[in-house]
């Protein structure tokens, strides 16, 4: 076996998981399954939210790969595929090469659902999670408007903004919306639509992962994700409440 | 009851796709959000604190996804990110935000403190079932190891 391959292989397979929303153990967890699979020693991972190292002896050399990871976000089938990669391969149903030709397919073009669908999905969820607070059924409406005004503005590929700055659009955003339908009374309980329409984008994540990693040993990582979501549930209630507070204070007067 | 377990259900699915679930996780999904909704929705009920209610729906999640997990050959993570949607604590957080607003510090940091307390229980209740799990697992290979000898 072709030791600088399967340190290819797993290092790839790794950024993949950790890119896309996998929690720490289980990117150490592969990435050394993989190295065992393809009979590396001594196999060595340090694995941090913002980047991978992995160190393992190949017969008398020691080979070392180390990946920084800029850019995260969150796609499950991504991170799915993966997992049936390298249990495909540690089963021995695919070879090196093969896993390895799949991995850089999936990287190269990531498995991704059309814009139109992700839209209503979102939409719909905003909706459902409205009701289920406890809105009433002229809530409804308000909430999917403001999800999908938020979802077209910030969620949308087109300009990638700051993670943090985006979720701070994203609370501004439904903040103004839901304040004007329900000054145009066609919406009851403005909390309501304002929570409903941010529940799908909370850090939950984040905040899971955190605490697994915590759990696990993993302190560094943890301590990480931990930020990371405290930063984004933050840039929401931030965005929020600068809207509430614009709102309050200067639009209302220019409206009326 | 039925019709919040149904918008539980909705919820998660929905959110889901958002996130990419593979396609064959839809539905599952949407099934682990209404399981831990109805138990927490249950115990809650109860005049039970809070916060143990928290505990075991994300418990209920964490369970779910284990078994669906092991059905569907999909990695755990998939259905506990959308699973457990329905039971953020996203009114007490803007809750606090609007106390920030009106400048009752007090009252801010106190539903900010809650909201922030609900969601790390929520957090370890899921992270909990995984450790049980292999608990269990340890010991049924060792009662088989002893039923042999």
């Amino acid at each position: 076996m072709s030791g600088p391959e399967a340190i290819e292989f797993a290092g790839l397979a790794g950024e993949m998981l950790l890119k896309n929303g996998a929690e720490t153990s289980r990117v150490e967890d592969t990435i050394r399954r993989i190295c065992t699979r393809a009979g590396l020693t001594e196999t060595e991972v340090l694995v941090f939210p913002t980047g991978i190292i992995i160190n393992a002896k190949n017969g008398d050399t020691r080979l070392t790969k180390a990946k920084r990871i800029h850019a995260r976000d969150i796609n499950l089938a991504v991170v799915s595929e993966v997992n049936d990669i390298s249990r495909k391969f540690s089963g021995g149903k695919v070879s090196l090469a093969e896993g390895l030709s799949k991995i850089r397919s999936i990287e190269a073009e990531p498995k991704d659902y059309r814009f139109p669908l992700v839209l209503t999905a979102g939409a719909l969820a905003s909706g459902s999670a409205t009701f289920l607070l406890g809105g009433s059924a002229a809530d409804l409406l308000p909430a999917i408007i403001a999800t999908a005004v938020v979802r077209i503005l910030t969620g949308a590929t087109a300009f990638n903004l700051a993670y943090v700055f985006q979720h701070y659009m994203a609370g501004l955003f439904a903040g103004l919306i839901a304040s004007l339908f329900v000054d145009f009374s066609f919406g009851q309980h403005l909390d309501k639509i304002i929570v409903g329409a941010l529940l799908p984008l909370v850090p939950g994540v984040a905040l899971t992962n955190a605490v697994r990693d915590f759990i696990s040993g993993d302190l560094l990582s943890g301590t990480l994700r931990l930020v990371e979501a405290l930063l984004v549930a933050a840039a929401l209630a931030g965005g929020v409440g600068f809207s509430l507070a614009l709102y309050g204070s200067y639009i209302r007067k220019l409206l009326f | 009851m039925l019709m919040k377990m149904f918008l539980a259900l909705t919820t998660s699915s929905f959110t889901g796709i958002t996130l990419r679930t593979p396609r064959s996780a839809w539905f599952t999904v949407g099934l682990a959000g209404m399981s831990g909704w109805a138990v927490r929705d249950l115990i809650a009920r109860q005049n039970i604190p809070e916060l143990v209610a928290a505990v075991s729906g994300a418990i209920a999640v964490g369970l779910t996804a284990e078994i669906f997990a092991r059905i569907q050959k999909q990695p755990v993570t998939v259905y506990i990110v959308s699973g457990i949607i329905p039971l953020v604590p996203g009114i007490t957080a803007y809750n606090s935000m609007v106390q920030f607003l009106e400048k009752n510090f007090e009252l801010g940091f106190f539903l900010a403190f809650k909201a922030f307390l609900i969601a790390s229980y929520l957090a370890a209740g899921l992270a909990m079932v995984p450790l049980f799990v292999r608990a269990f697992k340890n010991l049924l290979k060792r009662s088989r190891i002893i039923k042999r000898n």
